[in-house]
């Protein structure tokens, strides 16, 4: 044991970068292990997908029904008893790009925020970057959000003609949705995993967010002077955008995007720091 | 020691917080505990292990050994990287494989095909090397009709082996086995035994976990002895196998004598078994008998000297002995009465001679129990006038002459639960019976 210091001085300072250090301090994100693995995060998304709507009669048409059914019912609301003003928009094919876009983005975080206790089997046996946990749900609601869009460009089609240069803006209005999931998500999963109140709370939160942001009615309802702290959420704005790509509404201010830019770039930090330093103990913890 | 270490363990130690602290908690749980711990409530700490160093170098099967609860688990938690050390720190070099709680990423909605696959990436391989391994790793589970079948439907037994066979046929440089892993049938069970050794003779650096002393003895160089979290022993397998024989208070030398008086037990009121003393082997029986090492054998005489201390006279008493896994799986269980012999206690001590003729356990660990009990009612745990099991542990060596042959010491090696080993070792026990003398009490 005398000689163990200077042994392994000796053998680190030759070959530092082959050794794995496991020591109680926290480790940064395993970037290069993330690349290298990058097939198991392949795997964990399709697991998702495979399982998603395993034994149900329908399978994937559920990506369309969800939202197919919410638009009727909201139609119902605002189309007709409390007859929301969205201009010359039909107020179903209004509603239903709202609502495509929010589905995905109350699902992949719903998924993201359990990924961890849903996965506690794995979390206690196996080690593997647990990044990866909350990452797959995000990345395999893609599928359905692509169902749901063809779906809606389909129906927008009924009345106006959807393929035009806006589209090109509707990957960033979905990015801006993916990583405001992602980022929440982080914190939500690790929080989770210390109190499970989070798997309660989840629910309103989201019912709440909602009707924080325009998914059934236009930003345009919101008054003028209330608009900057609105765009603080970046959902609203990214709604905003995935509207206006598909079909031509109002587009919202620089300011507005600029905003919740740095607002996703908040939660994602803010994501990975709680997420980094409850990682170490979930195994001890779940 | 070789100067190529693979593995470095400097100092690890593990504490655990005892209460709610480590278990996941509620949000009032948390507003409780701030209210208590103001009060100065003191939350328990378990360090679950303490300052443990050592090395494992290149090539190197190293054995863990210990009983349970004394750090192994959390020791392969911290080497296959599942949790960190509270203190002291871990270095590896190489890619490290854990076969530990196979199975865990199997998800029963999906087939047996696409568990391979994802369990495979969870332990590292990629998808090439699944699929070039696929072939291989199906033959050895024995599963080809079944893997489109998705997993829900399979038995436990077939979920298990197609989960190891995974596992087994992963390639890292380093491999951390805990031998819990030996699952399904018994021929099954030696294939997994063989193919760990088979892994650990590969050149590859391996960590061995088990309670199974005879594979361990059989596959590892060296062994380290945790004891209450604490390495107590790093050497050859040998020293640390018996030193753990001695730490655990199994049985195995003939002259032991156990003292029973303290155990619980059932009854005990009017008689109770005071002491046992094991022999082995009897100057009548041949050289097979192992008397000179003082070992219980399997297919060789054992001999109990067991002390009734009576508090009044006893007219009929039956006596009876019982055979079980570690694990409280009972697998034979001898009645004297069944052939209407009775006994008859004196007050005071009374002194049995039991011999079982041939003993056909396998090689093991068994829980001895000890019965006494009214011969009318001679159903296990009715009419008891005595009843400890287990009254003691005992180790069961392999015979003198097959010794340390992996092969056969990984068939025999079978414990707990598993039934159709020992069944096969002790259907003839039965026939054989055991023949219990009382000795009447000495003055």
């Amino acid at each position: 044991m005398v000689d163990f210091d200077t042994a392994s001085l000796e053998v680190v300072a030759t070959s530092e970068s082959n050794w794995i250090v496991l020591s109680p301090r926290r480790s940064p994100i395993p970037w290069q292990e993330l690349w290298q693995r990058r097939e198991l995060q392949a795997f964990l998304v399709w697991r998702e997908l495979k399982i998603r709507y395993k034994q149900t009669a329908v399978g994937a048409l559920w990506a369309v029904f969800q939202p197919l059914v919410a638009m009727a019912i909201f139609s119902v609301i605002f189309g007709r008893v409390v007859a929301v003003d969205t201009g010359d928009i039909p107020y179903a094919s209004f509603a239903l790009t709202g609502l495509i876009g929010w589905i995905y983005f109350a699902n992949a975080l719903a998924q993201a925020s359990n990924s961890l206790i849903d996965n506690q089997a794995l979390l206690s046996k196996v080690y593997f970057p647990r990044l990866m946990l909350p990452v797959a749900p995000v990345l395999a609601g893609l599928i359905d959000l692509a169902i749901g869009t063809t779906l809606l460009l389909a129906v927008v089609l009924t009345h106006q003609n959807p393929f035009t240069v806006r589209l090109l803006v509707l990957p960033l209005a979905i990015a801006m949705i993916s990583l405001t999931a992602f980022g929440v998500g982080l914190i939500l999963s690790a929080l989770n995993v210390h109190f499970r109140d989070v798997k309660y709370v989840v629910p309103f939160m989201l019912q709440v967010w909602m009707f924080s942001s325009p998914v059934v009615y236009p930003a345009s309802a919101i008054p003028e002077v209330w608009r900057p702290i609105y765009a603080l959420n970046p959902i609203s704005t990214a709604m905003s955008l995935f509207r206006w790509s598909v079909l031509g509404s109002s587009i919202p201010p620089l300011s507005a995007i600029a905003t919740s830019v740095v607002m996703i770039a908040v939660v994602l930090i803010a994501g990975q720091w709680v997420f980094n330093r409850a990682e170490n103990t979930f195994a001890d913890v779940i | 020691m070789s100067s190529d270490p693979v593995i470095i363990s400097h100092g690890v130690s593990k504490n655990y917080w005892l209460g709610e602290r480590e278990q996941y908690r509620a949000l009032r749980d948390v507003m409780a505990g701030a209210f208590r711990r103001s009060a100065g409530q003191q939350r328990q700490e378990l360090w679950a292990l303490k300052d443990v160093s050592f090395e494992v170098n290149e090539g190197e099967v190293l054995g863990i050994i210990g009983r349970n609860g004394a750090g192994k688990s959390t020791l392969l938690k911290i080497l296959s990287r599942i949790t960190t050390p509270s203190e002291g720190e871990v270095r590896m070099r190489g890619r490290v494989g854990s076969l530990l709680e196979v199975g865990s990423g199997f998800h029963p909605e999906l087939t047996g095909t696409e568990n391979v696959y994802m369990n495979g990436a969870i332990l590292g391989m990629s998808k090439a090397e699944i699929k070039s391994k696929l072939e291989d790793i199906v033959a050895f589970a024995e599963m080809e009709k079944f893997v489109s079948t998705p997993v829900k439907h399979y038995s436990v037994g077939m979920f298990m082996r197609l989960a190891f066979a995974v596992a087994a046929h992963l390639d890292s440089e380093i491999l951390v086995i805990d031998e819990v892993l030996a699952v399904g049938d018994a021929r099954f069970q030696a294939r997994c035994l063989a193919k760990m050794g088979e892994v650990a003779r590969s050149g590859r650096s391996v960590l061995f976990v088990s309670h199974n002393l005879e594979a361990t003895q059989a596959l590892c160089d060296r062994g380290i002895l945790l004891e209450g979290g604490q390495l107590l022993l790093d050497g050859p397998t040998d020293e640390v196998i018996d030193r753990y024989r001695r730490l655990s208070g199994v049985t195995t030398k003939s002259g032991d004598a156990v003292a029973l008086d303290d155990l619980e037990r059932e009854g005990g009121r009017s008689a109770r078994f005071v002491a046992i003393e094991i022999g082995a082997g009897s100057p009548e029986s041949d050289e097979r008998s192992a008397a000179s090492t003082g070992s219980v054998r399997t297919g060789c005489e054992l001999l109990l000297d067991i002390t009734v201390e009576a508090k009044k006279p006893i007219e009929v008493a039956s006596f009876g002995l019982t055979f079980g896994t570690e694990g409280g799986l009972m697998l034979l269980n001898l009645d004297w009465g069944d052939s209407g012999n009775i006994l008859k206690l004196e007050a005071g001590v009374n002194r049995l001679s039991v011999v079982v003729p041939h003993l056909r356990l396998a090689p093991g660990r068994y829980r001895l129990g000890l019965r006494l009990s009214n011969p009318v009612t001679t159903r296990i745990g009715s009419g008891a006038i005595d009843m400890l099991d287990p009254a003691l542990v005992l180790q069961v060596d392999p015979p003198a002459d097959s010794l340390t042959n992996v092969q056969s010491a990984s068939i025999h090696s079978a414990h707990d639960c598993d039934q159709v080993v020992v069944h096969q070792g002790v259907g003839s026990v039965v026939e054989g019976s055991m023949t219990v003398q009382l000795n009447q009490p000495p003055v």
